[in-house]
């Protein structure tokens, strides 16, 4: 016993010391950076204190005004290089450099979601599996949880070996922009290249201690390591989003782009946090789907009933943890889109109404399908269980509801149009569908989706199951009230709109979106407390859903990924012409916004290629245990700087 | 049947009664007049 | 379809030339029938799936940067060709059917989005660092051209307008009309003889009886010809030409911008080349560069000068006069709506050129007028209709072909409908609907 006790406590000290050993050159580096720019808190230090820092330097430095906090600060870089068209600041091979950057992006971006999202899932199940007091159950979260980081790992080595690819593309093509950024982060660079060393030791230690860590409180200790993996992860996610934010809302430097010593300012753009938080939601949400689609694809080439069933059940997890972060992201975009608004109105005019607006349809289109497959999927998931058939017969009113909602969600309110266009329709907006297309129409629709998709699921939780409570009745008259009010009072509210003056109209759209997130946490809630002990009709019989539902599943996750990488393209392509947003121009041939449909081929040509890639990845996985993981590099593996070529 | 009746009609208050709330309550906060038409 | 055959079969023929040796050898090498005739029809089938890839390939490299659109095609038969290999080939089935799924979701997808009217944001305008003190005076003259007109050679296009705004109000062709601003021809001539008119009282602003007597206290009047074009672009109502004044001013006001002010903002350098084309266009030999903008710093404090600007266009739309991301005042400065009109609510809109727009009210007694002959049937309409084809109806008495006709190519449909919506607020009488 005693052997076994010190056993442990060594073990939990090797691990300490590791992790110690792994962060302490991120701890190491921090008071550097601290020195070479004060880093004060969020909010921007006071003026008067940045003034005196100045005066105490010598006379001579140069002072400028930081362009976003306007604090002065002493010009400590040079300015952004003016780019010319031509091999000096454009070399190119024989093929749009935009568009070889964009895939190489791109595909970075999509292995890098679903790594950093995978363990968020891990931390969740294997959490789910601890806590569990059914011993056969959290045996089974526990395995899910190790399917999936042993999924994570291959994507793991890939995304590093993007990441190189994607180092070099930008080198290759684009030297100056690059040479510019990287001077801007430079105080940054190696804690970023740290917190990678980290995030991979940490993944590393995570994974291969499974086995050896899986009981008491050495469980314990492996659970919270999926907690520092996933603080690790995320530190690493913010940091490259700020290279992003600063594109796109730069901020610590002056009129011409010159550092003025504080990297904070730098870091925490205008648009940072937004981003941050859309990311964070945007890579779960597209985590579950790629999941969901692995436990598709198993489910469908599963050989017997046993694999069918643990994968359907995967399919089910996944997904729901992939729409539990679909939710609240519409929100999380509401904010991003406020601040870009408060940053540069014509930032988001070119967004919303402008230039950009068709892609804008294209995604509130990708919105409705989303829900459309979410429902679809629950609907068929009813079939698993005995007793589910009870409610199979309302299923065609709710798409009868859907789609009433999504035909009004996508429904344009105004376009950009030629003047000859625009004469011809006597106004901005259409005779009759203008009428239809306006904000307020709009978030009803979108709003009536959700609230039937919340329906559906609390649906789907009873599909098995008859309320016991004594109060049974009651609750059930009170939810069918409930919803039957929240879908008034959202019809009312988009109706009411119409007869308010704009800037009434506008606040609407909150106690709309406050209406649909009661009916999520009520409804939800109650029927949970409803269902305590409630009487079994049948059991969940896992693996006897229909094939049809796993193609939902990889509509949802192709949805995602589709999506995914269309809003990455307007958010990038809003700067138009600019490399910086005001500051450092895009002087190359292809400083031109394409056309929606080039970008929609694009954007399907990158989905496509991840897709064939992580089914290769997930098909490295299906070769065994046996095979030892493969090797992962530094970020930057020994390649010729050829740029990834995908067509 | 009575009590059917009774909890439809608590269901119906509180629910009219909590979404009314919530209607004026997200617009007074955001320095609105939910009730702008009928004050009209 | 013939040449995308052959561009397929050009590109993969090795591949098909394999799966027809793979034929072969099957026909050679598998004794037993029934194995025979499904190895046969198995690398049959495989044969036409790569066939259809590579056209499916050949169709996307051909499109890429095409104008037809035909991309999503290539999806389509990618799915088609996945689905059949799913089919016959059931150990990997699956994997043929999910990714044929896939490929079928993103060629909808595509298509879509191909199906969609296309949008192409232009290319930005070229990045201009213009240093006007060391171009030639022709040059300077081109710029000044393009910052009247909008581009060199514009001057005799109709309607052509650039940054600076001039033809709005004012002609600059011999013999042009030009009723709210007098005619710029000849100009250079022109300027020094208009020091002698008394009204002007060179030397003595302080016996003027103009609104505003001198550009900046202690400026002084001009004494040259350069200098009265200077003193005529930074202090417009120092001296109005009899006739040109506000309606009721007695010409005591000019309905124009000080053109170094908001929202026209020329910088000096730019106002020296607006004045070089002025000469130039004339046959004259123009004042040096450095003359000029001594001139206009004899009437513009250092102060009130405009910094060179960096040019900063909206996207897609260099010469729009606004683009809709303006509050509403400034679309109606921006666009010298101003100028000519009486706009309720609208800071400095007091012109009396054009008819005061107060449409709540006026709006619907004109499309009631029995003279009325356009198309418009709403308040909403009949504005837009006003502001984009101004001749459709003429109030009276005013004359028709004062309005300039551009508006709708010069507002963006964002600027047009914050017009539309903030006129159509305005009431006679009431208190003014607040600027959004």
């Amino acid at each position: 016993m005693g052997s076994i006790t010190r056993k442990k406590t060594l073990a939990v000290l090797a691990l300490s010391a590791m992790i110690g050993l792994l962060l302490l050159p991120v701890v190491a580096a921090i008071p550097a950076l601290a020195s070479g720019g004060e880093a004060p808190a969020a909010g921007g230090p006071p003026p008067d204190a940045a003034k005196k820092d100045g005066a105490e330097s010598e006379k001579k430095v140069e002072k400028a005004r930081d362009v976003y906090y306007k604090t002065e600060g002493i010009v400590s870089g040079a300015p952004a290089p003016k780019t010319t068209d031509g091999p000096k600041d454009y070399p190119r091979y024989n093929f749009e450099s935009r568009v070889l950057l964009w895939f190489a992006n791109q595909q970075h971006l999509y292995y890098g979601s679903f790594v950093l999202a995978v363990p968020i899932f891990c931390m969740v199940i294997e959490f789910m599996g601890v806590v569990s007091k059914d011993k056969a159950m959290a045996k089974k979260y526990d395995q899910l949880a190790y399917d999936f980081i042993k999924i994570s790992l291959t994507a793991y080595s890939l995304t590093a070996i993007l990441g190189g690819i994607l180092i070099f593309t930008f080198l290759t093509l684009y030297p100056a922009f690059f040479g510019y950024l990287s001077s801007i982060f430079r105080p940054v660079m190696h804690i970023y290249a740290l917190t990678f060393v980290a995030e991979s030791g940490t993944l590393y230690i995570y994974y291969y201690g499974w086995d050896k860590m899986k009981e008491g409180l050495l469980k314990w200790l492996h659970l919270s390591m999926s907690v520092i993996l996933n603080v690790i992860g995320t530190v690493l996610m913010f940091l490259a989003n700020s290279w992003i934010g600063f594109m796109m809302s730069p901020a610590g430097v002056d009129e011409q782009g010159r550092y003025l010593g504080n990297i904070w300012h730098v870091i925490h753009t205008a648009l940072w946090n937004p981003l941050n938080l859309h990311r964070i939601l945007g890579n779960m949400a597209f985590g579950g789907g790629v999941v969901a689609a692995y436990a598709a694809y198993r489910f469908l080439s599963a050989k017997n009933d046993e694999e069918r069933a643990h994968y359907d059940w995967m399919g089910y997890i996944a997904m729901s943890l992939g729409v539990a972060f679909l939710i609240p992201l519409p929100f999380a975009g509401y904010w991003l889109m406020r601040e870009v608004y408060a940053y540069r109105q014509q930032m988001g005019i070119t967004l919303m109404g402008g230039l950009l607006a068709w892609l804008f349809i294209i995604q509130a289109t990708m919105i409705g399908i989303l829900f459309l497959s979410t429902n679809y999927y629950l609907w068929q998931a009813l079939g698993r269980m005995r007793g589910g058939e009870r409610f199979q017969r309302y299923i065609k009113y709710f798409v009868f509801i859907l789609v009433c909602g999504f035909l009004v969600f996508i429904t344009p309110h105004t376009m950009v149009m030629t003047p000859a266009e625009l004469k011809a329709m006597g106004g901005q907006q259409h005779p009759v569908l203008g009428n239809y297309g306006v904000m307020s129409a709009k978030n009803g629709g979108i709003n009536v989706i959700i609230t039937t998709t919340v329906l559906s699921f609390i649906w789907y939780q009873r599909g098995n199951r008859m309320p016991a409570v004594s109060w049974a009745k009651f609750g059930n008259i009170f939810m069918g009230v409930f919803f039957f009010f929240a879908y008034v009072n959202i019809i009312w509210l988009a109706i009411y709109g119409y007869f308010i003056p704009a800037n009434v109209r506008v606040g609407l759209s909150v106690p709309q979106v406050a209406t649909t997130l009661s009916t999520l946490f009520f409804m939800t809630a109650l029927n949970l407390s409803m269902l305590k002990g409630a009487k079994q009709i049948g059991p969940i019989e896992w693996g006897k859903i229909s094939v049809r539902s796993q193609y939902a599943l990889i509509m949802l996750a192709t949805a995602f990924t589709w999506m995914m990488g269309l809003m990455g393209y307007i958010r990038s392509s809003v700067r138009l012409f600019w490399h910086v947003n005001e500051i450092m121009r895009d002087n190359s041939p292809w400083a031109y916004t394409h056309t929606v449909g080039f970008a929609a081929n694009m954007i399907s040509a990158n989905v496509l290629f991840f897709w064939i890639s992580i089914m290769f990845v997930f098909w490295l996985g299906t070769l065994g245990a046996k095979k030892a993981p493969v090797e992962v590099k530094s970020p930057v593996p020994g390649r010729a700087p050829e740029p990834a070529v995908g067509h | 049947m009575g009590k059917t009746i009774m909890y439809v009609v608590v269901s119906v208050v509180i629910s009219v009664a909590y979404f009314t709330l919530v209607d004026h309550f997200l617009m007074d906060m955001q320095g609105l007049d939910y009730w702008y038409l009928f004050r009209k | 379809m013939v040449e995308l055959i052959r561009a397929a079969l050009d590109m993969g023929w090795p591949v098909m030339a394999l799966l027809a040796g793979l034929l072969v050898y099957f026909q050679v090498s598998i004794k037993d029938p029934a194995r025979k005739r499904q190895a046969t029809f198995k690398t049959f089938i495989g044969m036409i799936a790569m066939f259809m890839l590579l056209m499916a390939i050949v169709n996307y490299k051909i499109n890429f940067f095409g104008e037809s659109r035909l991309l999503p095609v290539s999806l389509v038969m990618i799915t088609a060709l996945s689905f059949m290999m799913g089919i016959y080939f059931s150990n990997i089935g699956a994997l043929f059917k999910i990714g044929g799924f896939m490929f079928l979701v993103a060629a909808g997808l595509s298509g879509y989005g191909n199906w969609l009217p296309q949008v192409e944001g232009g290319f930005p305008p070229p990045e201009v660092k213009l240093d006007f003190g060391s171009m030639t005076s022709q040059q300077l003259a081109d710029e000044g051209e393009k910052i009247i007109f909008g581009g060199i050679g514009q001057s005799k296009v109709q309607g052509a307008i650039g940054k600076g705004q001039c033809p709005l109000c004012h002609g600059f062709n011999e013999g042009f009309l030009s009723e709210r601003a007098p005619n710029l021809w000849g100009v250079p001539d022109r300027a020094k003889t208009r020091l002698d008119d008394p009204r002007y009282h060179k030397g003595k602003p302080g016996d003027r009886d103009s609104e505003q007597k001198e550009a900046f206290a202690g400026s002084g009047t001009a004494e040259t010809g350069q200098e009265y074009i200077a003193e005529s672009h930074s202090c417009p109502s120092c001296f109005v030409v009899a006739g040109f004044g506000v309606k009721g001013t007695n010409d005591k006001q000019s309905p124009m911008p000080a053109i170094h002010k908001p929202p026209i903002s020329l910088s000096l350098g730019e106002l020296a080349a607006v004045d070089t084309w002025m000469y130039i266009r004339e046959g004259k030999d123009a004042p040096s560069f450095e003359e000029i903008t001594k001139s206009y710093e004899k009437f513009i404090p250092e102060a009130d000068r405009p910094k060179q600007q960096e040019d900063k266009p909206a996207a897609g739309g260099g010469a729009l006069l606004a683009d809709g991301s303006e509050p509403v005042d400034q679309i109606f400065a921006k666009a010298q709506c101003v100028a000519c009109h009486t706009i309720p609510g609208i800071a400095g809109a007091v012109g009396t050129i054009g008819p005061k727009l107060v449409e709540k009210t006026n709006a619907p007694t004109r499309l009631r007028d029995p003279g009325y002959k356009g198309n418009a049937k709403s308040v909403r309409e009949y504005i837009t209709e006003s502001v984009i084809s101004p001749s459709a109806y003429v109030v009276k008495p005013f004359p028709d072909n004062t309005m300039p006709k551009i508006f709708g190519q010069k507002l963006s449909a964002g600027a047009l409908n914050k017009i539309v919506d903030y006129l159509s607020q305005v009431e006679e009488g009431k208190e003014p609907p607040k600027i959004s």
